[in-house]
């Protein structure tokens, strides 16, 4: 691939470079460093266009659309509840946690989510650790992304951790209402570690099971 | 009323989508209380069609291509006449860390061609890829390729270039 070629890839979406790209990236010092620019750039682009949303939309949308229903409360909670029932047998039936292999899958929905350096308060994944009734033994870097995310028909926190051994994901559910266990799920070159958590559940997801495992280690419960 | 388990995923993703549906209807309008508005209108159509979209991945395409369309019917309702300077100073971003860059990239973002600003709207804010957007504006891959490398040349020249936007123009030194 020659540097025009590359140049002409990553102008039209330096998100998601494929394999010969990254290849021409190791090799030639010049389009690393057009990469990383053009990624910078589009970076301060998302934060540019993120205005903030006017409270409580979320809420109004559903009650315009007669969608806050108390009347199918009870029917889903007996779906839940059968949902529960089911959680404990499939995982056995179904050989892995699957989670986890949504969690893994989901990182490709947001390719950005790794570049973006979001300015985000140091006390922010404390907080919502707490939440889950859960801490930090030790620091383990700054949280540069924060969504809201869907993930396994629940509404996840999808988070970007800049630890030293580089990005970490972690998806916090405290309204994940099904019985976890830990269950380590390997995919498309990434793992993702899942845990309960004393309100929901917590999963990790890294690039290399030694930095999942050491994030987890950093874990405790309050 | 034994729908429970449609509803509460529709529920899970109007939370999930609402904040980016609505940035997205912003940027294309420009008018907070219009992008609400069509905010709800798409969420409206999304739940009327619920059923025929099953695809989880392409949830969020095509939730954006239902926004763009109710977009579209209010412009064939009543032309609404954009003021690229409108509001942008005094929109402050959730997490802005330089504002001053902020409000050059939003100023450099409103000046571009609405046939290049689409497209990067779509990728950057919605993480939509080439192909999807092209099927969301009706058009190639490689038209959307190529619209999306002149917006950020074009981008990169307002900031940067000779022709730069004042705050972001680099003298030359002596």
């Amino acid at each position: 691939m020659s540097c025009i070629d590359f140049r002409r890839v990553i102008l039209a979406n330096p998100r998601q470079p494929d394999e010969s790209q990254l290849a021409h990236a190791r090799e030639c010092a010049a389009c690393r460093d057009y990469l990383e620019r053009q990624r910078e750039a589009d970076a301060q682009l998302f934060e540019a266009l993120q205005v903030p949303p006017p409270d409580g939309l979320a809420d109004r949308i559903l009650l315009a659309g007669g969608l806050r229903n108390t009347r199918w409360a009870w029917p889903l909670a007996a779906s839940l509840v059968l949902a529960a029932g089911l959680a404990v047998v499939w995982p056995r039936l179904a050989g892995g946690d699957a989670l986890g292999r949504e969690a893994i899958a989901h990182l490709s929905h947001e390719p950005q989510a790794l570049t973006i350096a979001q300015a985000v308060a140091h006390d922010f994944l404390p907080t919502l650790l707490a939440d889950q009734g859960m801490k930090l033994a030790r620091n383990i870097g700054q949280v540069t992304y924060s969504q809201i995310c869907p993930l396994a028909d629940k509404v996840a926190r999808h988070l970007v951790v800049r630890t030293a051994q580089g990005p970490i994901t972690l998806f916090l559910m405290p309204d994940d209402t099904l019985p976890r266990s830990r269950a380590v799920t390997e995919q498309d070159g990434m793992i993702a570690i899942t845990l309960p958590a004393a309100r929901g559940s917590i999963t990790i997801v890294a690039s290399r099971l030694e930095d999942a495992i050491a994030l987890e280690n950093s874990l405790r419960a309050t | 009323m034994f729908a429970s388990p449609r509803r509460a995923r529709f529920e899970t993703v109007v939370r999930a989508y609402a904040n980016d549906v609505f940035r997205y209807l912003y940027w294309l309008c420009r008018d907070r209380s219009l992008a609400e508005d069509l905010s709800q209108e798409t969420f409206a159509r999304a739940w009327a069609a619920w059923e025929e979209q099953r695809d989880e991945k392409a949830l969020k395409a095509w939730l954006f291509t239902i926004a763009r369309n109710e977009h579209a019917r209010t412009y064939e309702r009543k032309r609404i006449e954009l003021d690229p300077e409108a509001e942008l100073d005094e929109i402050v971003s959730r997490t802005a860390s330089d504002p001053a860059l902020g409000i050059d990239i939003k100023r450099a973002f409103a000046l571009l061609p609405e046939t290049y600003r689409e497209p990067l709207l779509l990728q950057v804010l919605g993480g939509l890829s080439s192909a999807e957007i092209a099927t969301s504006l009706g058009t190639s891959e490689d038209a959307i390729n190529m619209r999306l490398s002149r917006a950020r040349r074009s981008m990169r020249e307002m900031l940067e270039g000779p022709a730069a936007l004042p705050a972001r123009r680099k003298e030359p030194t002596a």
